[in-house]
């Protein structure tokens, strides 16, 4: 039980800026998406992928992902999401504030 | 920008949304699949691999919908839900939904109808510039009503007063237009020359007057409106310079001003000429025949420019006293004088209204408790399945809102008509043309509606919130749960919808009884079988007065040989006409009051016959007769208010009186009945008459009494006019009763309009009433069937159902009293010959209002009386 109040829910905003920063590798489907979050994040950041989909229609509402289907390596029909520039543009100035935010944070909880 | 792209992507999805659900469902189930290909990849079983991908993914459907509802506009489209749930709702009961409509159509319609009213009257501005600064300047003889000011005397104010921006002088008065095929009476003006600036007019063609038109020896010069131009210069498109002949002079027409503008005095004139052209003008001081019209300079009160204007009047009065002692000045806001006597009679039939949207209100918000009960088991199991308390209130005021707006478009309908209705049903009191269900008006009924929605909507809303869902869940079949607030809410509605219900029907009646009181005023004469007409004659035909009592006599005779016609006479101002004055008097035998303070009386001028014809009775002495020529010594007749008030306990024959104005002397010869001359409200004035032919003068008001119809004579005595001569005008020809009809027009109206809200108030009211007990009557059936098992008898149930509904009868009585008490008193002034609190009125109201309630709560009672114990203990 203590391990899992680490894996707690996300910060709000915080799922969709890790989208659009997997995004940055290249068009990829909600499966793939979910999958390379919880890889790199090790296993840390797991929460339930189903709710990756109402991020992604904001994502798009927003215009910072598009969406097509297309066929994956082993002939699957898929639906890939894409980065936008609008989306390029946006995950940068998240990632600055997110950087600002936890320095911050880590200054107050490890002081030189 | 950004929103605008966002907004334009939600209305491309609303093209795929059909495709959206099936693809959006493809791309989780490929997710799960992968996810549970990985799983089994990973070692487990393909079952268990299939319920562990399931839980990674979460809630699938809830995501479906949450992903779906990202797309939607959100707002707008709960609210289609709403509205069309809440449609769905209102047709699956039509008779609730048909006595809500109705309810609220009535409350909203009779607002909407008085609204429009006090919109077009007290709201809007009046049409000139800055016309909330225009002010009327008066001349006044004490506490007489308002005066008017010499021609001198305007001057003066016109230099001296500093608070105005502007002052022009002027009054109105009917004109003689010949030289067409039959002599006209055309509405004029006698003014300033700067009247048209001050009212900021420029002429549509040529000009208006110039600085010092208005001084003797100027020109004759008339500016007409294009009403005028079109009606009788045949469309002249440059008139200017065309000669009319008025008042038996010739004019040049110098200009053409738009129809639009509305005289301020009487919004019928057509042509203006200047001051001194008015018939009987002469530049003395107390040659008075105008009233003064100007703006208030920036920041200036009334107050403050009437108090310069007492200041100037009274230095008038010590340079001149001759002319001018006991003479004051008035300055009134014309918008205020405007509106002063139909004000008082607006706002109250407007708070009658307001109080009949009240109970429509607190009627429907009674009905919504009582479905709301009913419903509480929907609200129960909706709110268990997962929709917020929030929610559903929106859904329930949505309804109601719904509700409202049905209603206020009912409400429009029925005001529309009511007001052609109110309209055509009373000319006169209302400005006819101006009264229009306008954008303000509109959205008056836009705001009255919804709001009522709102709060009629408010109340099962609060209950809604307060259900307690597991007891209402479980309490299965029973019907009986609901709030423990909710009967008290219930009561308390009714109480106050019986309260307001007898403030209006004691309003009502009192209007009702003060309106039969003012219809049984004895006018001092009788109005039936007599037909009148007016005329003036041109100053420059007739000098003499010699040849004036000519036409006049010639006239009279004329008119006793019309068939039909039983006596004939004249009078210069008929009762009820607004025309007459008054003159102060002297008694040479008593003690001379200082100058300007001698008593003011009624004075008319009569000819022999008209008491007879008006049926004035002849109290003492004689009547006119031929022996009072032009160059006998001067005699009078006086009323019975006058002897009385002058000569108490003695004879006022033989006795003489001094007109001090005129500075004639005469002797009473005769004592006549008191009439009517202004209002039939008016208390009795002393009157003054002399005879016509020691004073003819130009003006005269012919009245006939007819043994035949009296419109059916109309032409007949025109006829007989222009048989003594073919060019002079005469009009307003009507009947005497159509001059008492309108004398107490407002007052009907008045008394029309509360009586109807009355009724209304009346009839929703005892339908609430009657709705709460049917339902405690319909909530009880198992506790009444009880008790008649028990052995009650029918009149044991009878009376406990209708104690229970007279009891709040009772109380919306007794605080409906109180009400009425305190606030009868600001309609005394609009009520005639009864008191405020009139004690009949007092009791007789709450005694109908009590019969009524009764009523209404023992027809549901006897029902109650008819419940078989056993099938209502089998309803469990």
């Amino acid at each position: 039980m203590g391990k899992e109040s680490t894996k707690g829910p996300l910060m709000p905003g915080t799922l969709e800026m890790l989208v659009l920063k997997t995004l940055t590798r290249g068009p990829l489907h909600g499966y793939g998406i979910a999958q390379y979050i919880r890889q790199v994040s090790d296993d840390v950041l797991r929460v339930e992928e189903g709710s990756l989909y109402p991020a992604l229609q904001r994502l798009q509402i927003k215009g910072w992902v598009t969406s097509e289907w297309d066929v994956t390596g082993n002939n699957r029909r898929a639906r890939y999401y894409r980065l936008t520039p609008l989306g390029r543009k946006q995950l940068a100035a998240e990632s600055a504030a997110y950087n600002r935010i936890t320095e911050a944070i880590a200054r107050v909880m490890n002081p030189a | 920008m950004q929103k605008f792209l966002e907004f334009w992507r939600r209305l491309l999805f609303l093209r795929r949304r059909g495709r959206f659900d099936r693809e959006l469902e493809e791309e989780m189930r490929f997710h799960l699949e992968m996810k549970i290909e990985e799983n089994v990849a990973g070692g487990m079983k393909p079952e268990e691999a299939r319920y562990a991908a399931r839980r990674q993914l979460g809630n699938d459907t809830l995501f479906r919908e949450v992903s779906r509802e990202m797309w939607g506009f959100t707002s707008a489209e709960t609210l289609i839900q709403d509205v069309r749930y809440g449609l769905r709702t209102l047709l699956k009961n039509p008779a609730f939904t048909a006595v809500a409509v109705l309810t609220l159509a009535l409350g909203v319609g009779a607002n909407t109808a008085i609204f429009s009213v006090v919109n077009a009257v007290l709201l809007k501005a009046l049409p000139y510039h800055d016309s909330e600064r225009l002010v009327l300047v008066s001349g006044a003889q004490h506490s007489a009503g308002p005066g008017t000011l010499s021609f001198p005397e305007a001057q003066d104010f016109a230099a001296r007063l500093t608070t105005l921006e502007d002052f022009a002088a002027v009054q109105t008065q009917s004109v003689n237009l010949t030289g067409g095929a039959q002599p006209e009476r055309v509405r004029g003006a006698f003014v300033t020359a700067n009247f048209f600036e001050v009212f900021n007019l420029t002429p549509s063609t040529g000009r208006t007057f110039s600085r010092g038109e208005d001084q003797p020896g100027a020109e004759r010069v008339v500016v007409v409106n294009e009403g005028f131009r079109r009606r009788r210069l045949n469309s002249a498109p440059d008139p200017a310079g065309q000669k009319l002949v008025l008042n038996g002079e010739p004019y040049s027409v110098i200009g053409v001003v738009p129809s639009s503008f509305r005289h301020p005095l009487d919004p019928e004139v057509e042509i203006w000429m200047t001051a001194q052209r008015f018939p009987g003008y002469a530049p003395r001081r107390d040659a008075r025949y105008l009233f003064g019209v100007g703006h208030l300079g920036p920041g200036v009160t009334p107050e403050q420019a009437q108090a310069e204007a007492d200041a100037v009047a009274s230095q008038m009065a010590q340079a001149y006293p001759d002319e001018s002692a006991g003479r004051g000045a008035k300055v009134e806001r014309l918008e205020e004088l405007m509106v002063r006597n139909i004000r008082p009679i607006l706002l109250a039939l407007f708070a009658a209204v307001g109080c009949i949207l009240l109970i429509a209100c607190s009627n429907l918000a009674n009905l919504m408790l009582a479905r709301g009960a009913a419903r509480q088991k929907e609200f129960a199991l909706r709110a268990a399945l997962g929709a917020g308390r929030w929610r559903l209130v929106r859904q329930l005021l949505t309804e109601t809102t719904l509700l409202a707006l049905l209603g206020g478009s009912l409400g429009l309908l029925l005001a529309r008509w009511g007001l052609d209705l109110l309209l055509a049903a009373n000319p006169g009191v209302l400005p006819a043309g101006e009264v229009r269900l306008d954008a303000p008006v509109l959205l008056f009924t836009l705001g009255a509606s919804v709001l009522t929605g709102v709060l009629f909507g408010l109340s099962p809303a609060w209950q809604l919130l307060s259900i307690d869902l597991h007891t209402t869940l479980k309490e299965g079949g029973r019907t009986g749960g609901e709030g423990a607030g909710a009967p008290r809410a219930r009561s308390v509605f009714v109480v106050v919808q019986v309260a307001l219900a007898l403030v209006l029907l004691v309003g009502g009646s009192l209007f009702i009884k003060s309106f039969y009181t003012l219809l049984h005023v004895d006018p001092g004469f009788k109005p039936q079988n007599l037909l009148t007409l007016e005329y003036r004659l041109p100053r420059n035909k007739y000098v003499e007065s010699s040849a004036q009592w000519e036409f006049h006599r010639q006239v009279v005779e004329q008119l006793r040989g019309v068939p039909g016609v039983e006596s004939a006479a004249l009078i210069r101002g008929l009762p009820l006409t607004g025309n007459g004055g008054s003159v102060r008097i002297a008694l040479p035998d008593g003690e001379a009051p200082p100058r300007g303070q001698e008593p003011q009386v009624m004075f008319n001028t009569a000819t022999p016959g008209y008491f007879e014809t008006m049926g004035i009775p002849f109290l003492n002495g004689r009547a006119f007769d031929d022996r009072d020529r032009l160059d006998a010594p001067a005699v009078f007749v006086v009323n019975q208010t006058m002897a009385r008030r002058f000569w108490p306990n003695q004879d006022p024959v033989g006795k003489q009186v001094r007109i001090v104005d005129s500075d004639t002397t005469g002797t009473v010869v005769g004592v006549v009945g008191d009439a009517k001359h202004m209002w039939l409200s008016e208390a009795q004035q002393p009157q003054l008459y002399n005879c016509y032919s020691q004073s003819p003068g130009f003006f005269a008001t012919v009245v006939v009494r007819t043994k035949v119809e009296p419109m059916g004579l109309s032409q007949a005595v025109r006829e007989a006019v222009w048989k003594v001569d073919k060019d002079q005008p005469v009009w307003k020809v009507r009947s005497v009763e159509s001059l008492v009809a309108y004398n107490v027009a407002d007052k009907r109206f008045l008394m029309l309009l509360m009586a109807v809200f009355a009724a209304l108030a009346l009839t929703i009211t005892s339908v609430g009433l009657y709705g709460i007990v049917s339902y405690t009557v319909g909530q009880r059936t198992h506790e009444i069937g009880i008790r008649m098992a028990l052995g009650a008898r029918t009149g044991d149930v009878l009376r406990l159902v209708v104690k229970q509904g007279m009891r709040l009868a009772a109380m919306g009585v007794g605080l409906g009293l109180i009400a009425s008490l305190a606030l009868t008193r600001f309609i005394q002034s609009l009520l005639f010959g009864v008191s405020a609190t009139d004690a009949l009125t007092f009791t007789g109201v709450p005694a109908l209002l009590g019969v009524v309630a009764l009523l209404a709560c023992y027809i549901p009672a006897r029902r109650a009386t008819k419940v078989d114990p056993l099938i209502a203990l089998r309803q469990e």
